[in-house]
């Protein structure tokens, strides 16, 4: 009794695993794209734009002015939360019930690009204005398929007063100098510790990889068709980011929120973040703490390379009015436009002449991610790379925490990595 | 450790002090699960600095409004707050009428196949719902029922579990009642509203209270059906401004989540005797 019972539930369970399967075969889409020219004439009609965050609410002030230029035109923006916007995307591309305009994150865009759901970025677009480190997570297959919006990149966050009480005048440039500042907050300063680095699972990636390419390292070979984690170069960088840990430099475990009160309450003396950690700092820190911390250049061996981020923005190729839409990308990174976007919602600009402002030049802190910029790297574009990067993370935290040695870890990495492989 | 001495038997203080053991080791249970809750609320009124503090500190040195008041101004709150309680009160009266129906066809009608009937529903509660997230999507597209509040709702109207709770429940049942029913005339439907769901009580209760928590803490399945914001449900309007890509407002979030969690507290309350009458009598059979 109880087996047959168990055999007709089983036949349930592929049914509707079958169900399941035939809802998600859904052809991949051309690769065959072409960049249609965008036709001349005023812009039209209306526009659905999907923005996620404080994007999603502070648009419709921004985009007024482009309603206001072009009679007629309105542009709806949806808000939406970034948690789950991807799952949201995927849904909506799967259904056919795309916007015409929406902010995707970088990362997310080798596969959407994948789905043939993109339009190609058409000859409009001037995409020599962008910084090419915000140009590359685009560009999948060789072809653009989606306009830089914003960019952030990592600098190094640094207590800059407890940094002269340590005796040193000004801000690391090399892994030496790095690790000596590290250990002058400790022992001079007397910070509970001198840096504050992920150590493993999110975000460590972010901070590791960018150790490799200061090195002129790469994680992934040129024709995207293959990783490159077990180098030299990443044993080297494994072994420097582990010895943080090693020598006490660097706490091993933290909670959520930590790191900002330990910079603020000097317990740490450095770290590596984003912009959007200036405004968060000062105001955790209280009245007169951005005068207490400085913003500079990642150190580095041959090169200075930091980490690239941001969010784009793309056309779908079901939307109704993509001239318009195009049109209003075009709009959005005028520099102009760009700098009245920091102004509302500070988002570093994603073109380059945006950052000659003085309300960027003149403010030193904002001022060094722009010059960090001109050094970044954006992660590899391939679609399997969300799980190389946790394979990455999870390596991370078995040298860190663990204690297993580096040239195991990026062993283990590459043989991972090749399993998963680069999905093309 | 007086607790832990044997005491006479028929002794009128031993189911105290075994009582007083047990109060301890509850006590501290309710501790560790109500400081967060507590902290939650408190720290609600906290401005950023406070809530960063370290060691964290319970009240408010200077209580702020500020955290709701920006919330309130940021969100259509009203709006929200509608949508959600309509789509909770919707699936929950979807989930207490449909479940107990295939429940009770499931328990107590013979019809070929019922078997297998049975098993699709089980199968159902073993797949992942992250699995299930597109196909159900496109289906609802198709339908065209995006951005409707039909979207929201339909695909959650019969929840695999509620069928399986209602089925056990009804199982224990005597068949004699249903039996007198047939025999004085009654038809199934008869049979169903006016014997078996009289019954039923306990188990709906309990089932009114898992239906509702699960509508009104859903959050992905609302966010993508809503293609406009006047769609959005409690959870996800708070989400849209306390979460940004990289970092939390902290003062936003635990005043959304305060606002969240009340409604749910104050349900949960006016049902709480049923629900426990419920738990009681499941686990009689």
């Amino acid at each position: 009794m109880h087996r047959r019972h168990a055999v007709r539930l089983g036949i349930g369970m592929l049914a509707v695993a079958s169900l399941t399967l035939t809802a998600c075969g859904r052809d991949a889409g051309g690769n065959e794209d072409t960049a249609r020219d965008v036709k001349g004439g005023a812009a039209k009609g209306t526009l659905t734009v999907w923005a996620m965050g404080g994007e999603g609410e502070n648009l419709p002030e921004l985009a007024a002015g482009f309603e206001a230029a072009n009679p007629g035109v309105k542009i709806k923006v949806t808000a939406m939360p970034w948690p789950a916007a991807h799952d949201k995307l995927a849904g909506a591309i799967a259904a056919g019930t795309t916007p015409d305009v929406s902010l995707v994150g970088t990362s997310w865009m080798a596969e959407f690009a994948g789905t043939g759901a993109l339009e190609p970025v058409p000859s409009l677009i001037d995409t020599g204005k962008f910084f090419p480190a915000a140009m590359e997570p685009v560009t999948v297959g060789g072809k653009a398929y989606g306009v830089p919006w914003y960019v952030d990149t990592r600098s190094l966050f640094y207590r800059s007063d407890l940094l002269k009480q340590a005796g040193i005048s000004k801000a690391p440039e090399t892994w030496d100098e790095l690790k000596a500042a590290a250990k002058a907050y400790r022992e001079k300063a007397k910070t509970k510790y001198g840096i504050f680095l992920p150590p493993g699972k999110q975000g460590s990636s972010q901070v590791l990889l960018p150790l490799v390419w200061q090195q002129g390292g790469e994680v992934i070979s040129t024709d995207g068709k293959s990783f490159t984690l077990d180098t030299p170069q990443m044993v080297e960088a494994l072994t420097y980011y582990k010895s943080f840990f090693d020598e006490g430099l660097a706490p091993k475990s933290f909670q959520q929120g930590d790191m900002e009160r330990w910079f603020t309450q000097g317990e740490i003396g450095m770290v590596f973040t984003g912009s959007w950690m200036v405004g968060q700092f000062s105001t955790i820190g209280g009245v007169g703490f951005d005068r207490k911390f400085a913003v500079a250049k990642v150190p580095g061996q041959t090169a200075r390379t930091s980490f690239a981020g941001g969010a784009d923005l793309v056309v779908f190729k079901n939307s109704k009015n993509r001239d318009t839409a195009w049109k209003f990308i075009d709009w959005l990174t005028e520099p102009n436009v760009q700098t009245k976007w920091y102004g509302i919602q500070k988002s570093l600009p994603s073109v380059r002449g945006a950052w000659q402002d003085p309300a960027l030049k003149g403010d030193a802190k904002m001022a060094g991610f722009g010059d960090q910029m001109t050094d970044a790297k954006a992660e590899p574009v391939v679609t399997t790379w969300e799980q190389v990067k946790q394979l990455i993370e999870d390596e991370i935290e078995k040298i860190v925490i663990g204690g297993e040695k580096p040239k195991d870890a990026a062993r283990r990495m590459q043989q991972k990595a090749d399993q998963i492989g680069t999905g093309s | 450790m007086t607790a832990n001495t044997p005491t006479p038997r028929g002794s009128g203080a031993a189911p105290y002090q075994g009582q007083r053991w047990v109060y301890g080791v509850l006590a501290v249970g309710l501790a560790v699960v109500v400081a967060p809750f507590a902290w939650m609320i408190v720290s609600s009124f906290k401005n950023a600095q406070e809530i960063y503090a370290s060691p964290p500190s319970w009240l408010p040195g200077s209580p702020t409004m500020a955290n709701y008041s920006e919330l309130l101004d940021k969100l259509d709150i009203g709006r929200f707050f509608f949508n959600s309680v309509f789509v909770a009160l919707a699936t929950t009266l979807g989930n207490l009428l449909f479940c107990s129906m295939l429940g009770y066809a499931l328990a107590k009608i013979e019809y070929p196949g019922k078997r297998v009937v049975f098993g699709l529903v089980m199968s159902k509660l073993m797949i992942p719902g992250m699995a299930l997230l597109v196909p159900t999507f496109v289906v609802v597209a198709q339908l065209g029922l995006v951005d409707t509040y039909a979207g929201i709702i339909l695909p959650g109207l019969a929840a695999p579990m509620g069928v399986f709770l209602m089925r056990q429940f009804i199982l224990g049942l005597p068949d004699d009642l249903i039996d007198a029913g047939r025999v004085d005339g009654a038809g199934e439907f008869r049979i169903f509203f006016q014997i078996i769901l009289p019954l039923c009580r306990p188990a709906l209760a309990t089932l009114g209270i898992l239906s509702f928590l699960a509508s009104w803490n859903s959050f992905l399945w609302p966010l993508v059906v809503a293609q406009s914001e006047d769609k959005y449900t409690l959870p996800v309007g708070v989400a849209l401004f306390a979460l940004d890509h990289q970092n939390q407002d902290y003062g936003l979030l635990l005043a959304g989540s305060t606002m969240l969690v009340l409604p749910i507290i104050a349900v949960f309350v006016y049902f709480q005797r049923h629900f426990v009458q419920g738990i009681a009598t499941t686990g009689l059979k």
